[in-house]
């Protein structure tokens, strides 16, 4: 296991690399970014503990997870070789030990991107307080959110990704939830629907009616507590239906 | 002292000078110069105050180098396949001993009511806390790790061989609480309102970190890895220690800021104190199991 971890760790130095380094780039974009009709750095910290500086840091957060998605796929078609595949498959730790490191790692690279950003965003904080003596608001939760949503993400793409290829993966998601979305609508149109649409608006309407109400803070809160648990349990249950596909994915790799 | 014992205590010696003076500097000057609130629980000096989380980390990798040991025996597999059962434990002992400890509480007190405790909160809003201290509650271990990274992975390795593991416990424990003594003094732990302070507050930190401190040995121990200790460090630190506190009632007060005061706090730590003794039991018959090689 050690072995494919180091093998791991040094083919994937510069995804974990870009893990640490993006949260960095980003901080210093977001502070170029605004300091563009500045013209002083005090300036453009000030614009940043505003409004503009919320949203600008926001966008770039949502920048650092797509920059992240397309490392994380990097570390699944670096091995797409039947070659490698069938080598792996006669390892003492088998193909199972393979997909276990690269869970492992990719596990890791999230974890590094979190740290990146949690620190990034103490230094800034600690900019702004510094240089104007605004506050800045932390993002410390959001980031939180996002390192499982992450992983939730990831649980969901793997298993296509070791099936169908990196390459193809992408469109197997989109015909998978294409799918999901016609059964719902097949159901919908002729399943047994107790009462018919009408029951099923003011069901929505009424939903709507109690979240804005706050009446439904509890469930969502219950909702919000257990995404974590469930985002993790998914990246395990994501493992072994990878395990159960990789041979499945191997014989049709390409090279 | 055979010249290996000699070499452990040198490398223990230098090792602490390291983790108290990496840690002391800062905190005292930043004490004494913005005050504790200012830096602690804000980010307007983070980057003065993160590294000092890092200190027994930092020493541990410093000692390394400066004696000429090597980077070996670093703890720091992960060994999560085999030893998932320490790791589920890791995250799961800290919480536990905390509801324990309440129950517990409560009964010796007196204040165990059912209807009271439901009344503070619904059920979901009590659900919603327990699963988010138990999902995100892991998730402090990067910062968690520093300290593991330094008692756990080299200081008990070198003490171990010098005090045994009883000795280890306890001088390890008295060590760790006296490094925290700066934040005590400042009321990090228990505040600056009760008799006997500080010395009471760093006694008491003592007394805490013992307990822990044979739990998070154990784990060390029998995973030969340093993050299931981080693990549960992270839990203790992120909402694991005060999960009871959802099963305190309203007549001791406000709950949320709660302060007990020494007797009380010794009821608290019984539960703890229990987990300690067990773990430290295991320790010592895995040990009689395997004979020093240095006898």
């Amino acid at each position: 296991m050690t072995g494919l971890l180091y093998k791991e760790l040094r083919q994937n130095r510069l995804i974990l690399l870009g893990a640490v380094l993006i949260p960095v780039m980003l901080a210093f974009v977001t502070v170029i970014s605004v300091a563009g009709d500045a013209h002083s750095l005090q300036n453009a910290l000030n614009v940043l503990s505003g409004n503009i500086g919320t949203v600008t840091r926001l966008f770039m957060m949502l920048l650092g997870m797509i920059l992240l998605a397309l490392l994380t796929s990097i570390i699944f078609s670096m091995d797409e070789s039947k070659k490698w595949a069938y080598f792996t498959a006669s390892h003492p730790q088998g193909y199972r030990g393979q997909l276990y490191m690269k869970y492992v790692v990719l596990f890791m690279v999230l974890g590094l991107y979190f740290v990146s950003m949690y620190y990034m965003d103490a230094l800034l904080q600690m900019l702004v307080y510094q240089v104007t003596g605004a506050e800045l608001t932390g993002f410390t939760n959001l980031y939180v959110i996002v390192f499982f949503l992450q992983i939730f993400v990831n649980a969901w793409n793997i298993p296509f990704m070791v099936r169908f290829g990196v390459k193809n993966s992408a469109y197997a998601r989109c015909i998978a939830l294409l799918v999901l979305v016609v059964i719902l609508l097949v159901y919908l149109l002729f399943g047994p629907l107790p009462g018919g649409w009408d029951s099923y608006v003011r069901m929505v309407t009424d939903f709507l009616d109690q979240l804005l109400k706050g009446e439904l803070n509890g469930i969502i809160s219950v909702i919000f507590g257990a995404f974590p648990l469930a985002a993790v349990g998914l990246y395990l249950l994501s493992y072994r239906i990878s395990c159960k596909l990789f041979m499945k994915g191997a014989a049709e790799y390409v090279k | 002292m055979s010249n290996e014992k000699k070499l452990c205590a040198k490398r223990l010696v230098i090792y602490l000078l390291f983790a108290f003076g990496l840690a002391w500097i800062p905190w005292i000057i930043l004490n004494k110069t913005v005050g504790y609130e200012e830096w602690f629980t804000t980010n307007h000096y983070a980057l003065f105050a993160i590294p000092t989380l890092y200190a027994p980390a930092l020493a541990n990798l410093l000692t390394r180098l400066i004696t000429r040991e090597g980077f070996s025996d670093m703890k720091l597999h992960l060994r999560l396949k085999r030893h998932w059962k320490y790791y589920l434990a890791a995250w799961l002992l800290r919480p536990l001993l905390s509801v324990l400890s309440i129950v517990l509480f409560n009964c010796v007190y007196g204040y165990w009511n059912w209807a009271e405790i439901r009344e503070r909160m619904t059920f979901a809003e009590g659900l919603a806390v327990v699963l988010s201290v138990l999902g995100t509650g892991p998730i402090g271990a990067f910062n968690t790790i520093g300290e593991e990274f330094g008692w756990r992975a080299y200081m008990n390795q070198k003490m171990e061989p010098l005090l045994g593991t009883v000795g280890t416990v306890l001088a390890g424990g008295i060590l760790w609480g006296v490094w925290h003594a700066p934040l005590t003094v400042e009321g990090h732990n228990f505040g600056k309102d009760y008799p006997g302070y500080p010395y009471v507050g760093i006694l008491l930190m003592s007394i805490s970190c013992i307990l822990s401190g044979a739990i998070l040995m154990w784990l060390t121990k029998r995973t030969d890895s340093v993050y299931p200790a981080a693990v549960y460090h992270s839990m203790n630190n992120n909402g694991g220690a005060a999960l009871g506190v959802l099963l305190l009632v309203n007549s001791i007060g406000d709950p949320e800021t709660f302060m007990p005061d020494t007797v009380q706090f010794i009821v608290l730590l019984i539960p703890t104190a229990i987990a300690a003794a067990i773990t430290l039991a295991l320790m010592l018959r895995e040990r009689k199991k395997v004979p020093p090689a240095d006898s």
